[in-house]
């Protein structure tokens, strides 16, 4: 089965932005999926858990370290890489991240390959080239 | 027919596809379903596929028109006139698909995948000019938060580069910078003040590359060159933004590659741009900032200076019966070295040293030599010799290891309180005027003799004179007479002697201050270039 990353934000065009950064990993046969809040995220990684999640911390409803708490401690979904996305300036709790779960997180705005390199790295890819 | 550039499963996620192909599949089931990349392998589509037959076939597809072959059909997928891939069609146990299937079913399929392609398309040209625009954003906030706060420019210019090469990938990059020498063409000259990859003669100069520097620097604007006619490896492509503040051009960010690689785009020329844009903004901050820096030390030197001249003059005029003394000392707005000094001799009250000098340049240099002079005249002063032979011996210290350039004229007199008898001494200063009463004439107290501090064996002529009752003596620096007005005219030895002269009857006191005035009369506003010192002594008519 292809490895599969799911992208969860609310912003639409931070959703796009990611999924564009990370275009070339589909030639790997890697499938990006996408989800706007935590909800339809936690419905798409019980359905089937993907390699990596990258995972925005401010999102309504159910924000992105809930999410977190909810797939590790709850679902018992320990196999999936959860990058967190913060926003620069934002407050962010590193500890409580990393109790819920997190692996590691990165700021926004996010330098797009480094953002890639990442995706690689965890997926266990070589870069192209 | 030419391929879309990007393949389908890149366009459209495969889960989709799969579920989207299997509910067509369900409506043909005498066949089976594929779909094919613009090269003919399968993207999705269960079962063996003579995937060698497809991609021959797929080669053929000229037009928007169905292929086909004893048992296979293809339908090609054309997206903004371009080949995105192709529906493909095998009928089963070797039939002929098309009749099995009918073509009203696939033409609705094709219609459909031709749609939700056209679709992903536009939305990925959306997300690649978001992510173009993102990554410039995030090229300047880095590079922004990269050089804010560097004060250094050479630091500045190497981060830029080095920002510059990471994202707009080349072999070699310069940035270089106008200096201030001009070349013999009237035409500013230019430094690399950083640099990567080989940049020596040959690979990133030259004449052609002046031409593009050149007419960077002159329109303000970014340039592309992406064929330079050069040798095998050299650099053929060329990029260059100029580093512009507000609407001055202070250099150009350059960046190159050879034929073999991709030719600059405008995307990179835009994201250059923005980069030569914030190291100009650095630069000049930076500029801003070291010339304040400059004042600040340059305010401070001042105030030292000022303190230790303001501490070497003499705090009162000497209180000596039968005479009255008057001093003005007005600072310049730099430091000068002006200095007058009253001596007292304590085996022989009755004798008055009296000292006006004025040493070369400025500032604390001007001060701390000036301090060392007062010391020496002093130290020579205090023996049982004349003026002349005081000042030849203080020059012999200080000419002994003296730096260049810092000398100083001098004008030394004593005076026998009780006989009014002056013997004088000049080295090379303004000679003091003496007012004589009883003649109502004004002369000067002239000496010949070189300033101290240039050679070491010096003759100083001496002189005396004899001091009348009602008489004036006017010492002061040349801050009197080359007090400049706006015109650039200077005060002036007449314009002196005219006020010493206008009132006879004045207190030493009257004459300093009218000297004064006149001289602030004349200046108007423009501030004093140099110091402006001045003593006054009148021998009481009774």
């Amino acid at each position: 089965m292809s490895p599969r990353v799911l992208i969860v934000d609310d912003e639409a065009y931070v959703r796009l932005l990611i999924e564009q950064t990370l275009e070339d990993l589909e030639d790997d046969g890697v499938e990006l999926l996408a989800a706007s809040n935590g909800e339809e995220a936690l419905e798409l990684i019980k359905e089937s858990p993907p390699e990596l999640v990258f995972l925005d911390v401010m999102m309504p409803k159910k924000d992105g370290i809930e999410v977190c708490r909810t797939l590790k401690h709850e679902l018992g979904v320990s196999n999936v890489y959860i990058i967190m996305l913060t926003a620069k300036g934002q407050e962010f709790d590193k500890r409580s991240a990393e109790e819920a779960g997190a692996d590691e997180y990165i700021t926004k705005p996010f330098d797009p390959d480094e953002l890639y390199a990442k995706a690689l790295e965890v997926l266990g890819l070589k870069p192209v080239g | 027919m030419i391929p879309l550039e990007v393949p389908l499963h890149r366009l459209l996620r495969r889960g989709d596809l799969e579920s989207l192909l299997a509910k067509f599949q369900a409506l043909l089931p005498d066949g089976e379903l594929a779909l094919l990349g613009t090269d003919g392998r399968v993207v999705v589509g269960g079962g063996i596929w003579p995937e060698g037959e497809l991609r021959r076939l797929m080669a053929q597809v000229s037009r928007d028109q169905c292929l086909h072959t004893a048992d296979l059909l293809l339908q090609p997928l054309v997206v903004r006139s371009q080949l995105a891939g192709a529906l493909a069609v095998r009928g089963l146990e070797g039939q002929r698909p098309e009749p099995c299937y009918g073509e009203q079913v696939l033409g609705c399929l094709q219609q459909g995948l031709t749609l939700l392609l056209s679709q992903a398309l536009e939305a990925r040209d959306l997300g690649r000019e978001t992510l173009d625009r993102y990554r410039e954003i995030n090229l300047l906030y880095t590079i922004g938060e990269a050089i804010s706060g560097r004060l250094d420019p050479d630091e500045i210019l190497q981060l830029t580069l080095q920002e510059a090469k990471r994202v707009i990938h080349a072999t070699v990059g310069m940035v270089r910078l106008s200096s201030l020498q001009v070349t013999a063409d009237g035409e500013q000259e230019m430094e690399v003040k950083a640099s990567f990859g080989d940049v020596s003669d040959g690979k990133v100069s030259g004449e052609l590359v002046d031409q593009v520097i050149s007419q960077v620097c002159q329109s303000g604007r970014p340039a592309i060159v992406n064929k330079l006619p050069t040798q095998v490896d050299d650099t053929s492509r060329l990029i260059c933004a100029p580093l512009k503040t507000r609407d001055q051009v202070v250099g150009v960010i350059l960046l190159g590659r050879p034929e073999g690689q991709p030719e600059f785009a405008a995307g990179d020329e835009k994201l250059l741009t923005a980069l030569a844009g914030q190291a100009a903004n650095a630069i000049e901050t930076a500029r801003l900032h070291q010339e304040e820096v400059n004042r600040q030390r340059l305010e401070e030197e001042l105030a030292i200076g000022r303190q230790i001249q303001l501490s070497l003059l003499p705090e009162a005029c000497p209180v000596v019966p039968g005479w009255e003394f008057a001093a003005v000392y007005r600072p310049a707005t730099q430091v000068g070295g002006d200095l007058y000094d009253f001596l007292e001799f304590p085996g022989d009250p009755r004798q008055i040293g009296l000292v006006i000098a004025d040493v070369t340049g400025k500032g604390v240099p001007a001060a701390l030599f000036m301090a060392l002079c007062r010391t020496v005249v002093r130290v020579n002063s205090n023996r049982d010799q004349g003026p002349a032979a005081a000042l030849m011996q203080a020059n012999q210290f200080i000419a002994r290891d003296n730096r260049p350039g810092l000398f100083l004229s001098a004008f030394y007199a004593i005076l026998d309180s009780e006989t009014g008898r002056l013997v004088y001494s000049s080295a090379g200063h303004n000679w003091p005027l003496w007012l004589r009463s009883a003649a109502g004439e004004i002369e000067e107290l002239a000496a010949h003799g070189i300033v101290l501090g240039l050679f070491r064996d010096i003759q100083l002529e001496e002189r005396a004179i004899e001091v009348g009752p009602g008489d004036l003596l006017v010492f002061y620096t040349d801050g009197v007479p080359e007090a400049m007005n706006g015109a650039g005219e200077m005060f002036g030895e007449g314009r002196l002697q005219a006020v010493v002269g206008s009132d006879p009857e004045a207190s030493s006191q009257q004459v300093a201050q009218a000297i004064l005035q006149a001289v602030e009369a004349f200046t108007g506003d423009i501030p004093p270039s140099d110091d402006l010192t001045l003593f006054v002594l009148k021998r009481q008519r009774s």
